[in-house]
C-alpha cells in the first residue's frame, strides 16, 4: 500500500519547501557577492529614518537655515518656491511664494531663472522633514542652470511655527 | 463536459504557460531592481512596514531571489520550490500593498520600477498580485516539468551514452 503513494501532496510540498529554501539562499548569496563588487552597492546596515532619508536625497543641494531664509526675505533677496500641490498652496503659504510643483517646474523655469540672475536666492520648500517635493524641485531648477537654489527643510511647518508672515490664495 | 473543463484547467500545458510567464515577469522585475538598489530600498522604506534595519538587506537580496527563481521557472529547474517561493512572495506583496491602501498612503509600488514618482498603488495592483498568485499555485499543483531543461537534456543523454 505504502509503495503506491510516492508523490503525494505532502511529499511534493516538503520537496518544494527544501527547494525554496535552497533557491532563496542561492539568491541571497549571489546578491551578497554582487553587492560586494559593484560600485553602487548598499551597506548591509543602513539607518532608515525620515530625517536621514531626506538628508541623503538632498545630497549635492544646499540647505538654508530658517533664520537665514527669514533674513534674506526681510532684505528682499529671496524668492520662495512652494513645491506643494496647488490646494495646499491655496490654503496657506509663505508670503510672496510662487507655487511650483516639481511636475510643473518647466512652466516656471524661465521666470525663476531670470529672478535668480537678478540676484535672488531661490528657496524651495514643502512640508515635513521627509517631503521629497522641495528636493525634487530644487534639483530640476539646479539642472536647468539656476545655481542659487537652496532647500528650506520642513519649510512650511517651521516657517508657520516661527510666526513668520504667511498668506492664503493663489499666486 | 465538466470533466473536460477540469482536465483543461489542470492541464500541465497551461502550467507550462504560467511557468514561462511568471518566470519572465520575475526575472524582469528583479533586473529592474538590481540596477537601482537605492531606489528599491527607498520604495521598501516608503511602505512603512519593515523596521529600518531590514530594508537594506532585503533591497540587496530580494531582486536576486526574484531573478534566480524566475530563471528557474523558465528553465524548469526546481519548479516546485520556485513556485512555492513565488506564491509566498506574491502573498506578502499583496498584503503589503493592501495595508498601505487601507492606510491611504500614496506610495509607488516598487514592483516593476524603482522610481518614487511612478504612479501610486491601487487595488488593481492587489488584483494583479492575486492573479499571479493563482498561476503560482497552479504550477505548484499541476506542473509536470514539460519542456524543462533537465528533461530536455535527459532526453538527449541516452543517445550519447549508447
Amino acid at each position: 500500500m505504502k509503495a503506491r503513494k510516492p508523490r503525494t501532496g505532502t511529499l511534493r510540498l516538503s520537496q518544494a519547501i527544501w527547494q525554496g529554501i535552497f533557491l532563496v539562499c542561492l539568491g541571497a548569496l549571489l546578491a551578497a557577492g554582487f553587492n560586494a563588487v559593484r560600485t553602487t552597492g548598499l551597506p548591509w546596515t543602513g539607518t532608515w529614518s525620515p530625517a536621514s532619508l531626506a538628508a541623503a536625497q538632498r545630497q549635492g543641494l544646499e540647505e538654508i537655515p530658517l533664520a537665514e531664509a527669514w533674513s534674506l526675505s526681510q532684505a528682499g533677496k529671496a524668492l520662495f518656491v512652494d513645491a506643494r500641490d496647488p490646494v495646499s498652496f491655496y490654503e496657506g503659504h509663505i508670503k510672496g511664494a510662487l507655487n511650483c510643483p516639481p511636475a510643473e517646474a518647466k512652466r516656471y523655469l524661465e521666470e525663476v531663472r531670470v529672478l535668480a540672475l537678478s540676484g535672488l536666492v531661490i528657496v524651495a520648500y514643502c512640508d515635513g522633514v521627509d517631503c521629497p517635493l522641495s528636493t525634487e524641485l530644487a534639483r530640476s531648477l539646479q539642472q536647468a542652470g539656476v545655481s542659487s537654489v537652496r532647500v528650506l527643510v520642513d519649510g512650511w511647518s517651521r516657517w508657520r511655527k516661527a510666526g513668520f508672515p504667511t498668506e492664503k490664495g493663489g499666486s | 463536459m465538466r470533466a473536460r473543463i477540469i482536465s483543461w484547467l489542470a492541464s500541465p500545458y497551461l502550467s507550462l504557460l504560467f511557468r514561462l510567464f511568471l518566470g519572465a515577469i520575475f526575472v524582469y522585475a528583479g533586473l529592474v531592481k538590481i540596477v537601482d538598489p537605492l531606489g528599491f530600498a527607498l520604495a521598501l522604506y516608503n511602505y512603512h512596514i519593515l523596521p529600518g534595519w531590514m530594508i537594506n538587506p532585503l533591497a540587496i537580496c530580494l531582486p536576486w531571489i526574484e531573478v534566480i527563481i524566475g530563471a528557474g521557472l523558465i528553465a524548469g529547474i526546481m519548479i516546485p520550490g520556485g513556485a512555492l517561493v513565488v506564491s509566498g512572495m506574491l502573498v506578502v506583496f499583496a498584503v503589503a500593498i493592501g495595508i498601505n491602501l487601507i492606510r491611504g498612503l500614496d506610495i509607488a509600488c516598487g514592483c516593476f520600477s524603482t522610481s518614487a514618482s511612478a504612479e501610486p498603488i491601487t487595488w488593481l495592483y492587489v488584483v494583479r498580485d492575486i492573479l499571479l498568485l493563482g498561476m503560482g499555485i497552479h504550477i505548484l499543483l499541476f506542473d509536470k516539468a514539460y519542456a524543462s531543461l533537465p528533461r530536455l537534456i535527459q532526453a538527449r543523454l541516452p543517445k550519447i551514452s549508447n
